[in-house]
């Protein structure tokens, strides 16, 4: 489970990146936090992930305090960052290897995790290349692998579709509903609305720092009593905020 | 030539750019920019060290041999500097895959890669070579000839080394195009050319100046035929001399169209060699680069590892697998470290001799001698960890990947201390190096007394490089598109010079308080000084981690 306590981040005196945010995200949940370029998403995955400090609030992962009890917070999640230039002079291999030193995964679990996932991706016969010979592709399908090696409770996803061939995304779908279904957290921010609308149980909307809407699709429908897709209500409600 | 100028105008850009000298909406000299502030200092002591040296050999008569003995040394930097740089530029740059499906000629890239490099070798000649001859002509009192002479030879200079290196480097790429990786490739051609260079130059200063000879150099007996013979195996060093020093009107043109020719000659090789085989090159290089490995079925090891020791270990196979960084962070400090234990090793007889003749243990007493020739050991390896970019990049090298240290259940304390330990390492056989050299020519000096060297100095080693990495922490400079940037845009180095300029006044410092004091004594005192300092610095990392990794995001 994650809980976000009212945070809140700045960059600079006049402005908050992210104002007073509470979310809280159930074990058993797909949750999809959306919101238009520069609205606080990337800054609170960040923030939720131990990578930036918090200025007010707290966020507990497990019920663990990511500032006050790093470690276990940390071993807690799986994170898939935007970025997947990562490490790019390691086999893709020896990558998946660190990865699951790091977090302390057993030879025979690793070996299963490997082989079950990587031939899902399919990038099995190439995991003796170095990663800076794979296309954008198959990097982010690796990390994607790297984050789940150590089966964690909760995983934290940014903007996982982008750069995956259809099949891959098919499959990364499936991964987070499966995950779901064994009763595991999966938070992901995305910008293709008509993934989340389908897969998502929750979504959060953040505009400008500040969530404007928290709940079902359903719901979100419902309290617009509009028959319209997720991706006309989000620019509906996008562009209602920024207006304001 | 249109197009030539054209590509220089873009490479040239891209590399001053970031040396960030001027403010770009002021046009001003930025002075705010740490390569400005080093580029002062470093002329400020040439020129007092200039200053010292010319008005010594002008009191002995022989001002020239300023010029004889200056002239090659930046030559011989030049050279060691070219290597690295022209087989970095040439085929390893970035820019290059922008301008490859260019309708460009491969010569006029080439042409323009060349004049890259000599004009990044004449910010470097600005820097070691305009103020001495400035300083020699203005104390010599030279005429107007002179200073007509200097701008020849500073335009001149470092086209012949430029046109040599690239000519050896373009064949040696060829030669070796069996490696097919690109990485190992690099650092192989790097190390056959500084192993060649340091194999002529350690020969020539062997057979032209044998190791008995060196203590003549203190009485000035040193043969002028014998420094002439260096400088003929430079080529153009004789000739530019007689520029400088010739009075003879007709002399001194024979010897400018000399050079100029030379010159000529030398780049118009370097272009047949080039427009031949540079294209060709380039294409194999890059399509080594991402050449898989067989398709199909693979097996892989699935090891567990301690993950602290992964850690290290994935730590060091990033700097090993890049070429950029094993250049920049292992094998020109290696190969610097050797010259100076060569180096040291020649000139150890003659210090063994001056101890001898004036009598200094004598005069100064046993203990105090043990005293001050262990801080001069020590403030001597703490130059050469200057030249080591091992901590100063450590956090700097993960570029836009490093905020996975931060995501990762790993403290950052211990990631910190990994993050310090390569330097340490290498700096160890650094310090075993030198005493090893120091040792072989004081045999009768007891061993104990090495070891003790070895202890402090390895104190001094640790927190050296914990500085080093707290200021990259501070610092960091994360936003490099290619690792050469990593060094060359990162301002810290300039902190690391301070950092030695501080421990030598601090060694100078202890050499002084503990005048009087029996060396044991005196020695126990330092070390357990230089211990608490590391226990204080250890407790502010671990109390300040959070802190000092905010600016990793």
């Amino acid at each position: 489970m994650i809980q976000i306590k009212n945070i809140s981040k700045s960059y600079n005196k006049k402005n908050k990146a992210v104002n007073g945010i509470n979310l809280q995200i159930n074990d058993g949940e797909i949750f999809g936090f959306l919101g238009p370029n520069g609205a606080g998403k990337t800054t609170t995955i960040k923030m939720l992930t131990g990578i930036l400090d918090i200025d007010d609030g707290e966020i507990l992962i497990d019920n663990n305090n990511i500032e006050k009890n790093p470690i276990e917070a940390k071993k807690k999640f799986g994170y898939v960052p935007d970025k997947s230039d990562i490490f790019l002079k390691l086999k893709g291999i020896e990558y998946l290897n660190f990865m699951a030193d790091i977090y302390e995964v057993g030879e025979v679990q690793r070996k299963d995790k490997i082989e079950e996932l990587s031939k899902i991706f399919e990038i099995n016969n190439v995991l003796n290349n170095k990663i800076e010979s794979y296309s954008h592709g198959m990097r982010q399908k690796l990390i994607i692998i790297g984050s789940l090696l150590h089966e964690p409770q909760n995983w934290i996803i940014d903007e996982p579709m982008t750069g995956l061939d259809p099949k891959a995304t098919f499959e990364l779908k499936k991964i987070m509903r499966k995950q779901a279904d064994n009763n595991k957290t999966v938070f992901f921010s995305t910008h293709i609305l008509d993934v989340a609308e389908k897969i998502c149980d929750r979504i959060g909307i953040i505009n400008k720092g500040e969530i404007i809407f928290v709940g079902t699709i359903e719901q979100i429908k419902n309290e617009l009593k509009e028959n319209k897709s997720l991706e006309e209500i989000f620019i509906e409600m996008t562009e209602n905020e920024n207006q304001d | 030539m249109q197009k030539i100028r054209v590509l220089t105008k873009i490479f040239l850009k891209d590399y001053y750019s970031k040396l960030n000298l001027f403010n770009k909406k002021t046009n001003k000299v930025n002075k705010k920019s740490i390569y400005l502030w080093l580029i002062i200092i470093v002329a400020a002591a040439l020129a007092y060290i200039s200053l010292t040296v010319i008005n010594y050999l002008d009191k002995i008569g022989q001002p020239i041999l300023f010029l004889k003995i200056y002239l090659p040394i930046v030559a011989t930097i030049m050279i060691y500097q070219l290597i690295i740089l022209v087989c970095s530029i040439l085929y390893y740059s970035k820019d290059i895959k922008d301008v490859i499906y260019l309708p460009v000629k491969p010569i006029e890239i080439l042409m323009g890669k060349i004049n890259t490099i000599i004009a990044i070798m004449y910010l470097m000649e600005a820097l070691l070579l305009l103020i001495p001859l400035i300083m020699y002509g203005i104390l010599i009192q030279k005429t107007i000839m002179y200073f007509i002479g200097a701008i020849i030879t500073l335009a001149v200079f470092p086209i012949l080394f430029t046109s040599i290196i690239s000519i050896l480097i373009l064949l040696t790429m060829r030669l070796l195009k069996v490696i097919k990786n690109k990485e190992v490739l690099q650092i192989v051609v790097t190390i056959i050319l500084i192993s060649i260079m340091t194999y002529i130059i350690g020969k020539t200063l062997n057979e032209v100046i044998p190791r008995e000879e060196i203590q003549n150099v203190t009485q000035n007996q040193i043969s002028d035929i014998k420094i002439n013979e260096i400088n003929k195996k430079f080529i153009i060093i004789e000739p530019i001399i007689q520029i400088l020093t010739n009075n003879q009107f007709m002399q001194v043109i024979l010897n400018i169209i000399k050079i100029l020719a030379i010159s000529a000659l030398s780049i118009i090789t370097t272009c047949i060699i080039g427009a031949k085989i540079y294209l060709k090159e380039i294409l194999r290089i890059n399509d080594t680069k991402n050449m898989p490995s067989k398709a199909g079925e693979q097996t892989y090891r699935y090891k567990k590892e301690n993950k602290i020791k992964s850690y290290l270990k994935n730590d060091l196979k990033k700097i090993n697998r890049n070429s950029t960084f094993v250049i920049q962070n292992v094998l020109q400090y290696i190969f610097v470290a050797i010259v100076f234990a060569i180096v040291t090793n020649m000139f150890l007889p003659v210090v063994r001799e001056e101890i001898k003749n004036e009598d200094i243990i004598n005069n100064i007493g046993i203990e105090e001698f043990k005293i001050q020739s262990t801080m001069i050991i020590i403030g001597t390896i703490q130059i050469i960890y200057t030249l080591s970019n091992l901590s100063i990049t450590a956090i700097s090298r993960e570029g836009k990947n490093a905020f996975f240290m931060k995501y990762i259940p790993i403290p950052l304390y211990k990631q910190f201390k990994i993050k310090a330990l390569p330097q340490i390492v290498i700096n160890t056989v650094i310090i075993l190096m030198e005493i090893l050299v120091i040792y072989l020519n004081f045999l009768e000096v007891p061993i104990g007394y090495f070891i003790v060297v070895f202890f402090t100095s390895m104190l001094v080693n640790i927190i050296n490089s914990y500085i080093l990495v707290l200021i990259d922490l501070k610092r960091p400079n994360l936003n490099w598109v290619n690792e050469e940037s990593v060094v060359k845009e990162s301002g810290s180095k300039l902190y690391q010079y301070v950092i030695t300029i501080f421990t030598f006044l601090i060694l100078g410092y202890l050499a002084k308080v503990f005048e009087g004091f029996r060396y044991i004594n005196a020695i126990i005192i330092i070390n357990i000084i230089f211990m608490i300092f590391i226990i204080i610095l250890k407790q502010y990392i671990k109390r300040n981690i959070q802190n000092l990794f905010k600016k990793v995001q």
